[in-house]
Parts: structure tokens; C-alpha cells; sequence
């Protein structure tokens, strides 16, 4: 797996435009990930309230060319999951016409990096064993207590 | 935080639902418990539980938070196989049945599985099972407080800690009054609501989506989620088959029913509950792969079943969800807060502290203790330190290290003390560590493995030659007359 880059396919609503920087009057918003490297292919972003309706926008771009609006609405809070490996970028706009569209948050950065999957198969085999013994053990034990 | 702004009930409906089936599980409560004044009918519904009752109570206690909640949280994150795994949770019912016929054989008067423990290792391997089995009880007890809260939030936006502390009122306050009685009747009831809920929310979100839907928004929206080979997801199918194995193994929820069933019950009702069980979860799994083609944000990954439910069945659906979720929680955490009383009396309280206590104070300490435990729950869960599953998968650590001293305990002479000791407290280091090193899918998996690889060390360097006997012997006569 580790070899795959899936790219992000762009959006129709997408910008295709670098939003301006954030000035002093713009107001920051927190935007966070409870995990920085997500092994197990998910994790949660969350963000803080503010004034202006927001959208959250994803991009495999650091520089947001791909850019994608994955929400808009009034959660603060979205869980990511089944993402190929790879690096992606969040931040969050204000929502609206206005292009390009105020930023109103950080970039953050989430690396998607699966378990190898030798480690997984290693895992798999150990459970598997464990519970072939423990059903020959109940299988044994009652065959035996009946005789 | 409250991360959800888009409930889709409004707060008022949603305190009328709750108020109604609090009265009903209260009133029924007080209605089957009326009778229960003797220790044996009150903890143990006078040990004549018969076959249609026994499953309906092992199945619907087994859907809990875990099934309606956790399922498809795990779906969400792990996709296909995230949805199978789950419902080999079956396994440990099914695993359990030969199990539950033997140890009503053997232990005709026993009341916890603290005391086959007790009679079978000694008494600090029994120290060591319960701290392992409370620490287990009460982290169930708190994800299943915390789904409540969860639940409520997400369909009505009434707050987490109305919503959570409603629930432990509710079930405390109908198993105090009805005892095990009152557990097994709403459970029956809960068992019917569970069912029939989750089947039409599966039929009305294929009807509505398609499957052909679902599965290309899933493919282009979460592709992992559709990958057979997922790495995470396949390191969690044995690990759920362990988590579930250990969970109904060591449990005095399990092993309180097994000696509350009549003789010649409890296999078949066991094996039956295992088999209805099974499609539970990947039916309701099966919804939370539906949040791509519905555009549906989840704030939360715990969230995710009774949100999609909510938007595929409208107003109504949600109404129904908030019932059948309510039944689920109400039918588990019931269950367990009479479970872990009993265990608590009777391993603790009797054995520990009152060994001469009559059958009147141990009764009366029961209920003294379902309060306690009910606020011990309520004070854990107000902080929501985590999501349901990784506080679930958290005591997999523990629980999967008491499968193998339980199972060789049951049904191998030469099962040692030393063994099971080391299996546990190694098995639960082991569980630990990969849980905070690699992740909660594996914590179970781990600790099953060093476990027993202990319990068969033990056999080999310093075998028992246990006498079954001596398992019958569970209340000394000074006690017995007492009670």
C-alpha cells in the first residue's frame, strides 16, 4: 500500500485559486486533527464556531490547486475515513460566492499511512491460531466430558 | 464541544419519547419485581429461566451499544470487513453454549463467575479475575452511558449530559426495583423493538439509496472502505472474534444467566442467541457505508448509525431510532448493573467484608450497590474522554486475557494456578501495551495470545490435577444457612 498516491480528483466546486492571506481583520478559526499520521485510515477533524457560515476545504496540494469543498454547514466536527495513503490538507474557508473566498483557519496537514501489510496478515494469522486452539480446546473438553 | 447542529428532531419530541418509555421500563420494572424479596429470585429470577425467555435475554444483551452504535462506527472506519468482523461478536455466544451447560452442571448453587474463580485458582488469582472483570463491567457501563448521551445529542441536539444521565436513571432506577426478573421481562420486550427497528431501517435505506448507489459513492468518496485488504481492518476480525469470546467468557452478565436458565437451557439458548445475533451487526453496520451517496457529514465516528437512520427514515425514522437504540442500551446496561451488583456482594461485600451477612442484607446491599455503580457511571462518562469503540476495545485487553484460564479452568484438570495468574496479569500488560503502541484493533488479539500461551506454560511446568468436586461447593455451609 505504501506506494499508492491516490490524487484527490478536483471538484467542480472547487477554486482553482489561492485564496489571499489572512489579514489582520479576517478572523482565525481552529482547525485540528486528532491525529497527525492516521495508521489506521481514519481519523476526526474538528474545528471552533465562528461568525461566518464556513466550509471545510481538502486538497492533496499543499498549495490547495486541487482544492475541494467536502462541507458546508453548521457542524464543527468531520470524521475522515477510507483514504488511500498519502498527505492531505485542510482549512476552512468562508462560505459564500466570494472568490477567491477568505481563509479563515491554518492549513493542517494529515498523513494517511496504512499498517504494511505483512504486519496486518502476522496479526491476522496470530488471531486466528489463538481461536482454532481455543475451539479445539471447548470441541476436546466436551467430547470428553460426554464420554 | 457540541459538534452537532443538525439534529433532526427537534429537542421537545424528543424528551416525550424519552419520558414514555421511561415510564413503561419503570412501571414494569416495579411490576415484575414486586414479588422478588428472596436473595435467589432477586439476582437470579429463582434459577427457572426457560428457553424463550433465556434467548431473548442473551440476544438482546448482547445488542447493546456495541451492535447499534459501535458497528457502524467500525464500518465507517474499516469499511467491509470492519462490518463483518463485528458480527463474529456471534462466535463468543455461540462458543459460550457448551461452556454455560457445564458450569450449570458443575455448579448448581453458584452464583458469579467470581466464584468459579475463587474455587477453581485460589483466591488471588480470584483478586486478579476481579479487578480484570469490575474494571471490564465499568468500562462497558460508561460507553454504554456515553451512547445514550451520544444518541440523544445527535437526533434531538438535547445535550450529552441530559441525554446520558436520563438513560442511568432510567435502568438504575427499573433494576433496582425488579431485580433480575425485571432484566429479563424488559429485555424480551427490548429484544422484539431492537429487531424489528433495525430490519426496517435496512430495507428502507437499500430501498430509497440502492445498493448500486451506495457502493459507487463508498468507491469513489472512501475507497479503503471497500478494500478487502485494509490493513487495519484486517487486523481487527480476530480481534473483535477474541474481544467478544473474552468478553461473554469472563462476564458475570454471561455467567449469571447461565446459572439463572433451568437445567438443560442454557446451551440451547446460547447457541440460539448466537445464530439471531449474528446479522444484527451487518445489517446495521451496513448503514453506515451509506454516508457517501446521502452526503451525510458525521461529526463523530460513534454518531454515524442513528444519523444515517434519521436521514434516510425523516422525522418518524428518528423516532423510531431514538426508541429501538433506547431499548438496546436499556437491555444491556439493566443486565449489567445486575450483573456486576451481584458480583460485587457476593465477591466483595460477602467475601471480603460481611462473611455472616443474612439473606435480607445481601439483598438490601444489592440495591444499595446498582445506585452506586449508576452514579460511579455517571460521574466517569460526564468528562467523554473517548468514542464508544476505542473505550470498548480498551477492556478488550483485559477481557481476551481470561479466555484461556476460564475455558482450560472449565474443562482441564491439570489447568494450574500459576497459569491462569500469569495469563491474565501478562495477558493484560500485553493488551495494554499494543493497544497505546498499534491501536484498540489489536489490544484484544494480543492479550488472547500471551494468555494463553501462559495457561499451556503452566499446564507443562507445574501441572494441577483438579478435582470437579470441588466446584459444586460454592457457599460454605455458615453462609448457606444464613442466606
Amino acid at each position: 500500500m505504501g506506494g499508492l498516491r491516490h490524487i484527490i480528483v478536483v471538484g467542480a466546486i472547487a477554486t482553482g485559486v489561492l485564496a489571499g492571506p489572512i489579514t489582520s481583520a479576517q478572523p482565525i478559526i481552529s482547525l485540528e486533527s486528532d491525529t497527525p499520521v492516521a495508521t489506521a485510515g481514519y481519523y476526526q477533524l474538528r474545528w471552533g464556531s465562528g461568525e461566518v457560515a464556513t466550509r471545510l476545504v481538502e486538497a492533496t496540494d499543499p498549495q490547495f490547486a486541487d482544492a475541494r469543498v467536502i462541507y458546508a454547514g453548521p457542524d464543527t466536527a468531520r470524521l475522515m475515513s477510507g483514504k488511500p495513503d498519502g498527505d492531505y490538507y485542510y482549512r476552512l474557508e468562508a462560505a459564500g460566492d466570494v472568490t477567491p473566498a477568505p481563509v479563515l483557519s491554518e492549513t493542517l496537514k494529515v498523513t494517511v499511512e496504512h499498517h504494511p501489510l505483512p504486519r496486518a496478515l502476522t496479526f491476522f494469522a496470530v488471531g486466528a491460531a489463538v481461536f482454532a486452539a481455543t475451539l479445539g480446546l471447548i470441541l476436546v473438553g466436551g467430547r470428553n466430558e460426554r464420554s | 464541544m457540541n459538534a452537532v447542529n443538525s439534529a433532526i428532531l427537534d429537542a421537545s419530541t424528543g424528551w416525550l419519547v424519552l419520558a414514555g418509555f421511561s415510564v413503561l421500563w419503570i412501571f414494569l420494572g416495579w411490576y415484575w419485581g414486586r414479588n422478588s424479596d428472596e436473595l435467589d429470585d432477586y439476582v437470579l429470577a429463582g434459577r427457572r429461566v426457560g428457553m424463550a425467555l433465556g434467548t431473548a435475554t442473551a440476544m438482546a444483551t448482547w445488542v447493546t451499544s456495541n451492535t447499534t452504535m459501535a458497528a457502524p462506527q467500525i464500518a465507517l472506519q474499516m469499511g467491509v470487513w470492519g462490518m463483518l468482523g463485528y458480527s463474529l461478536g456471534a462466535v463468543g455466544l455461540l462458543m459460550f453454549a457448551p461452556l454455560a451447560a457445564r458450569i450449570r452442571r458443575l455448579m448448581p448453587g453458584g452464583y458469579t463467575s467470581g466464584d468459579f474463580v475463587r474455587l477453581r485458582y485460589g483466591k488471588t488469582a480470584w483478586r486478579v479475575f476481579l479487578l480484570i472483570s469490575l474494571c471490564y463491567s465499568l468500562g462497558w457501563l460508561v460507553s454504554m452511558g456515553m451512547a445514550g448521551g451520544v444518541l440523544i445529542n445527535a437526533l434531538t441536539g438535547i445535550p450529552y449530559h441530559y441525554g446520558m444521565t436520563v438513560i442511568l436513571v432510567i435502568c438504575v432506577g427499573y433494576t433496582l426495583l425488579g431485580g433480575f426478573r425485571a432484566v429479563i421481562g424488559t429485555d424480551f420486550i427490548q429484544a422484539l423493538l431492537i429487531l424489528s427497528g433495525l430490519l426496517l431501517i435496512a430495507f428502507l435505506a437499500i430501498d430509497k439509496v440502492g445498493i448500486d448507489a451506495i457502493h459507487a459513492a463508498a468507491l469513489e468518496e472512501r475507497p479503503e472502505l471497500m478494500n478487502l485488504l485494509m490493513p487495519a481492518a484486517i487486523m481487527f476480525l480476530f480481534n473483535n472474534l477474541l474481544f467478544g469470546v473474552g468478553e461473554i467468557f469472563h462476564s458475570n452478565v454471561w455467567w449469571s444467566r447461565a446459572f439463572s436458565f433451568r437445567e438443560g437451557v442454557g446451551k440451547k439458548a446460547y447457541l440460539l442467541a448466537g445464530v439471531l445475533w449474528a446479522p444484527i451487526p451487518i445489517v446495521a453496520g451496513f448503514v453506515a457505508l451509506a454516508v457517501p451517496a446521502l452526503d451525510l457529514n458525521v461529526p463523530a465516528a460513534d454518531m454515524v448509525g442513528p444519523m444515517v437512520a434519521a436521514k434516510v427514515l425523516g422525522t418518524t425514522g428518528a423516532v423510531l431510532v431514538l426508541i429501538m437504540v433506547f431499548s438496546a442500551l436499556s437491555s444491556s446496561l439493566d443486565s449489567l448493573l445486575a450483573a456486576t451488583s451481584i458480583l460485587v456482594v457476593e465477591d466483595i461485600y460477602r467475601r471480603h467484608l460481611k462473611p455472616d451477612a443474612s439473606s435480607a442484607q445481601l439483598r438490601r446491599a444489592t440495591g444499595w450497590i446498582i445506585v452506586g455503580l449508576g452514579v460511579l457511571t455517571w460521574l466517569l462518562c460526564a468528562p467523554r474522554i473517548t468514542t464508544l469503540a476505542e473505550l470498548l476495545y480498551f477492556t478488550g485487553a483485559f477481557v481476551a486475557s481470561t479466555i484461556w484460564p476460564i475455558a482450560a479452568g472449565l474443562f482441564l484438570r491439570n489447568a494450574s494456578t500459576m497459569g491462569a495468574i500469569a495469563g491474565m496479569v501478562l495477558g493484560s500488560a500485553a493488551g495494554l501495551y499494543s493497544y497505546f503502541a498499534i491501536g484498540f484493533y489489536v489490544a484484544a488479539l494480543v492479550g488472547a495470545a500471551v494468555s494463553l500461551v501462559c495457561v499451556v506454560l503452566g499446564m507443562l511446568l507445574q501441572p494441577a490435577n483438579f478435582e470437579w468436586v470441588n466446584l459444586s461447593e460454592s457457599r460454605p455451609e455458615k453462609e448457606g444457612q444464613a442466606a
